[in-house]
């Protein structure tokens, strides 16, 4: 998986290419380490060319959407595929994640 | 047709080889792209739901074709307690131990009954399905096709639970895109088949 960083303010997005997955999701979650390093930041995941991911991505995004509520900032996540849709809905997570 | 099995060591260059051979196996099959995905999907949430509900990290995988099914088969050894039976068996579709062949799976079938919630009092229900050479996990059937995860039971729930309920969002992607769900236990050889079908 290829994570690309972009910061513009306190806005990050993180735009991952390839599988979010058991192999990968520790990548993601090194990533979000630093990213929580900062000041309050806003999070912006581009899952356009993510083809697929599986509990262990949605752990790590769970417990990026939990610290982002305890900052009380924002956290979304946008051009997710087919397949990344079903799994959210599959799983509950669409109803506690803004996904567009 | 059986496809080679693929050993399981818990390591993740291994899981990814098999993981691989699994999304090629679908394609070959004839699944388009998307469902060769959750055929890659139900493969590794079945590794996982292995791991994190009866702590079994090594064993075999492999792919059998039967006509428009597509099972993936999760093979281990291993001397599960009672518990950790019933709750590898509650992922199965129907809720039952499939193991009734030989020997082997009546000692097993025993082995669920003695174990089971249900060995109180006479319950006609219960010595019916004995009688058929089955056994009814009554208490711990969940409604099928609801997600067994949700946030807010992760956020009721003190920390040292939360590893608990976050084991079910493998159940909940395994039950939503799993054609059939089987389990089989006879002693210490475990077996879970996952089937998904050309639609």
């Amino acid at each position: 998986m290829e994570i690309k960083k972009n910061v513009e303010g306190n806005i990050v997005t993180l735009q991952l290419k390839g599988r979010l997955d058991t192999i990968t999701s520790s990548q993601l979650e090194e990533e979000l380490e630093d990213v929580f390093n900062e000041e309050k930041v806003e999070l912006i995941f581009d899952f356009s060319a993510l083809d697929y991911i599986s509990s262990s991505g949605l752990r790590v995004l769970l417990s990026a959407q939990k610290k982002i509520n305890a900052m009380e900032t924002k956290m979304k996540i946008i051009g997710a595929n087919e397949v990344v849709k079903e799994i959210f809905d599959a799983t509950g997570f669409t109803k506690i994640m803004d996904l567009s | 047709m059986k496809r080679d099995a693929l050993k399981l060591d818990g390591s993740i260059t291994t899981e990814e080889r098999a993981l691989d051979g699994i999304e090629q196996g679908a394609i070959s099959f004839g699944f388009d792209e998307k469902d060769a995905a959750f055929a890659r999907l139900l493969a590794e949430e079945a590794i996982a739901a292995f791991s994190s509900l009866i702590g079994v990290k090594s064993g075999f995988i492999w792919v059998e074709e039967k006509e428009k099914d597509f099972e993936i088969h999760l093979e281990a050894n291993a001397d599960l307690g009672s518990d950790e039976r019933k709750t590898l068996i509650e992922l199965s579709k129907n809720k039952k131990n499939t193991a009734r062949k030989g020997i082997l799976g009546k000692i097993s079938s025993f082995i669920d009954y003695i174990a089971s919630d249900s060995v109180v009092g006479e319950n006609p229900f219960i010595f019916y399905e004995m009688s058929n050479d089955m056994v009814i996990y009554s208490s711990v059937i969940t409604p099928s096709g609801k997600a067994a995860w949700s946030m807010k039971d992760d956020e009721k729930k003190p920390a040292d639970e939360k590893e608990e309920v976050l084991k079910d969002i493998e159940k909940s992607i395994i039950e939503k895109f799993a054609d059939d769900i089987i389990v089989s236990i006879a002693l210490k050889k475990i077996e879970l088949i996952i089937k998904k079908s050309k639609k």
